[in-house]
């Protein structure tokens, strides 16, 4: 398996389980701040860094041109999904309270905005790459 | 309006002739990872035009010899 494809299941996997530990403590709990504490959880992606390290250390070909190319679609694809998701979410407002609505947000939610958003590019990001990389295998 | 194109390879029967070389060993006399040579030989991936000239000079061959164009 390339080290992009184990680095981009690696992602997939941190975003799932957090996903997953963010449901569980909002059944405990219900909808209360505290429960974002699960999002600490994709920390760890930061250890996508050390994936492809031995393979470093002895010299091997890390990223080729067809990595690169897998990459690249993945990461258009990535951008156009938040792309979407942005506008949505700006227009949603628009239609749902009418064009001379004005609406008080709070602090926070820009915020959560720019991580769901984060959350979400790499999260289809890595899905594609891995799409892109089985696809190839089991043709 | 243009028929689709195939571009085809005799990677894999050129590895054989050439001592039995492994996937692996092309790669690495290529540039590129064992994965890529699996791709190029499933036909699922067509190659640039450097990496074309990079296997063929493996093989000691002209690109034509490698890679076939049929439209």
């Amino acid at each position: 398996m390339n080290v992009l494809e184990r680095q981009a299941r690696f992602t997939l996997m941190v975003i799932i389980i957090t996903v997953c530990l963010y449901l569980a403590i909002v059944a405990c709990i219900g909808f209360h701040p505290a429960a974002m504490a699960a999002f600490g959880f994709t920390g760890l992606l930061g250890l996508t860094g050390l994936i492809g390290r031995k393979e470093r250390k002895a010299g091997k070909i890390i990223m080729d041109e067809r990595d690169r190319e897998i990459s690249q679609k993945a990461s258009i694809v990535a951008y156009s999904v938040f792309w979407l998701f942005f506008v949505a979410c700006l227009m949603a407002p628009f239609f749902i309270y009418g064009p001379n609505a004005k609406i008080t947000i709070g602090v926070g939610v820009p915020a959560l905005f720019v991580g769901i958003s984060g959350i979400m590019v790499y999260f289809v990001r890595s899905l594609v790459i891995v799409i892109l990389y089985r696809r190839d295998v089991n043709a | 309006m243009p028929e689709t194109s195939k571009l085809k390879n005799q990677i894999r029967r050129l590895r054989f002739d050439h001592d039995e070389m492994t996937q692996q060993e092309l790669a690495d006399q290529s540039g590129v990872t064992r994965q890529t040579i699996l791709a190029l030989e499933a036909g699922k991936y067509n190659p640039s035009l450097e990496l074309a000239f990079r296997i063929a000079r493996v093989f000691g061959a002209t690109v034509e010899d490698v890679f076939k164009f049929e439209a």
